[in-house]
């Protein structure tokens, strides 16, 4: 009887230390954890900030991008329209001078 | 026998008592490793929703801020395309220019400039008033004929007053017209070439700019 006691006991006891084993690691994670967070936060915060600016950067190119194919389309519209122009020119100096003329003579 | 039983029934418990230490150790563990998780993970959250709040605050200044690289872009693109349009025109509207002073220049040579130079002696005077008028022209245009008492004559009766028009002894310098000016004061029409081009050069301008681009 005493030897079964004796076995419970030590069991008892080995199950105890297992318990305050496990809780002492939990604890030491929970406080692992306390420790980290502030770290955590900061990469987290600096990492979102950093996709954030990111995201915006690449907007902006692309803004410029669509800006500038655009800037080129008005060019090449003012191009077209410059060939225009000296055609005309061409085809009408002969009546503008003749016209220029009798008007600055009148 | 009995032995053995008891033996086996004891080693019983102590295997529910040890595995029952073990299983609440694990689940300690675990509840702490869930927890740790969980306090990382808020923290992580806490830290992404503040830093959203802030780019979203920012989005709107970079809104602005992209817009106006647009504007920017548009703005010297649109600028640049009216200057080469502006330009060309100018390039044109000057071409007819200096082919009118050229041609201005070359009827000085042809038959009907003497008419041209009367009509245009004959508009000084009657600008002027009529009365005693000088006349004064190039050294070329001086050595023509030109009938200044039929000229008097046509000032006297648009101007409604007796005029008398004289060559002056001073000549100017000029392609081809005159100056024609008061005898008694200082007041003068100058109806050179160069003057009356300068003077109506604005009217011209959008003269000829109409009849080249319409």
């Amino acid at each position: 009887m005493f030897q079964i006691l004796k076995s419970i006991a030590k069991a008892e006891s080995e199950a105890k230390k297992i318990v305050e084993k496990a809780r002492a690691q939990a604890e030491e994670m929970l406080l692992k954890s306390k420790e980290q967070s502030e770290k955590v936060y900061e990469e987290t915060y600096w990492r979102t900030i950093s996709e954030g600016k990111e995201r915006f950067k690449e907007e902006e190119r692309r803004t410029l991008e669509a800006a500038n194919l655009d800037a080129q389309n008005i060019l090449r519209k003012a191009e077209e329209q410059l060939k225009e122009i000296q055609a005309k020119a061409k085809q009408n100096l002969p009546e503008a001078v003749e016209q220029a003329l009798r008007e600055s003579l009148q | 026998m009995k032995s053995e039983s008891a033996e086996t029934d004891v080693q019983r418990i102590v295997d529910r008592i040890l595995n029952d230490a073990q299983r609440e150790a694990t689940a300690l563990v675990e509840q702490a490793q869930k927890s740790a998780e969980t306090v990382l993970a808020n923290e992580s959250e806490r830290a992404r929703q503040k830093a959203l709040n802030e780019i979203r605050s920012e989005s709107e200044t970079n809104d602005d801020r992209i817009r106006a690289i647009r504007e920017t872009v548009f703005a010297e693109a649109r600028r640049k395309a009216n200057w080469m349009v502006l330009s060309e025109k100018e390039l044109a509207v000057n071409r007819v220019l200096n082919e009118v002073k050229e041609n201005l220049g070359s009827l000085t040579h042809s038959k009907k400039y003497i008419r041209t130079l009367e009509g245009l002696i004959v508009d000084g005077g009657v600008a002027l008033g009529g009365g005693q008028l000088e006349v004064a022209l190039n050294e070329s245009d001086s050595r023509l004929s030109l009938d200044l008492g039929s000229i008097a004559e046509i000032v006297t009766e648009k101007a409604a007053t007796g005029s008398e028009v004289r060559l002056s002894s001073e000549q100017v310098k000029t392609s081809g017209g005159a100056i024609i000016r008061k005898a008694d004061d200082r007041i003068l029409v100058d109806n050179t070439f160069e003057a009356i081009l300068k003077r109506s050069e604005p009217r011209l301008i959008l003269k000829i700019a109409k009849v080249l681009f319409g």
